[in-house]
């Protein structure tokens, strides 16, 4: 099992490159047992979209 | 007159285009003597070709295009010194966010990120920006320069590594530490608040 810190390792690394199968898997079965790292997967595409409108703000 | 070049008639404009950029290269180069220069340099260069330009939308994104390779340039410049001693005190490993997890790796209680709620309905809010930029300003300048480039200016990684001269193993570590450096100042300064 994945711990929370290798989690995250791998739902930032799937911002900048699509995860091999092996991560994926071992991603998504943590993924369906910790909602913390959901909120964290969440939350970083939130931080995404944030960036991208920041430009915009006056 | 076209209507870029009407935009650079326009005071008002000008200074909130002006401020922009500002903030834009503050946040990236993080002295405010090089980024007045990078911003002077691209609005120089954007007001030399303003006739090809046909509107206020076109001329924006044309002037953040220049400013981003005139940052570019001034990141390249200083890169070697300022990123190699950053990446220097920050050891590889989870030692570093030691203080979010637990011996197992495993999310410490009162550091667990929250479920963010409503985070569309909160991007309209004006105070959420004023929060947003602190928390950007507390990451360490290597951190906020490779995610600055991967999000805010949208490069890819190969070109981030290129420029920064890193390895993309390194990116991906600078970019990981910002994201959790970035959600738990949001967490705790914004969301938790609501």
């Amino acid at each position: 099992m994945l711990s929370c810190y290798k989690a995250t390792v791998l739902i930032s690394l799937s911002h900048e490159r699509p995860l091999a199968f092996s991560e994926k898997l071992a991603l998504n079965s943590h993924l369906l047992l910790c909602s913390v790292c959901r909120n964290f997967r969440d939350n970083s595409k939130t931080l995404s979209k944030a960036m991208a409108e920041f430009n915009k703000q006056p | 007159m076209s209507a870029a070049a009407h935009c650079l008639t326009d005071n008002a404009y000008l200074a909130d285009l002006r401020r922009q950029m500002l903030k834009f290269a503050l946040l990236q180069l993080r002295d405010s003597a090089a980024a007045e220069d990078a911003v002077q340099d691209a609005l120089i260069g954007a007001m030399k070709n303003a006739d090809r330009f046909a509107g206020k939308a076109a001329f924006k994104s044309w002037v953040f295009a220049i400013l981003k390779h005139k940052i570019i340039d001034g990141i390249r410049g200083k890169s070697r010194t300022i990123a190699v001693a950053d990446l220097q005190t920050d050891p590889d490993g989870p030692e570093d966010f030691s203080f979010l997890f637990d011996e197992a790796e495993h999310w410490k209680a009162e550091h667990a990120p929250s479920k963010w709620r409503n985070p569309e309905q909160q991007m309209q809010n004006g105070q959420f920006w004023v929060v947003f930029e602190v928390c950007l300003n507390k990451l360490p300048a290597a951190q906020a320069r490779c995610f600055m480039m991967r999000e805010f200016i949208g490069l890819d990684s190969a070109e981030i590594c290129k420029e920064l001269a890193l390895t993309t193993t390194n990116l991906h570590v600078q970019l990981h530490r910002a994201r959790l450096s970035l959600q738990k100042c949001l967490d705790g300064n914004w969301f938790k608040e609501k």
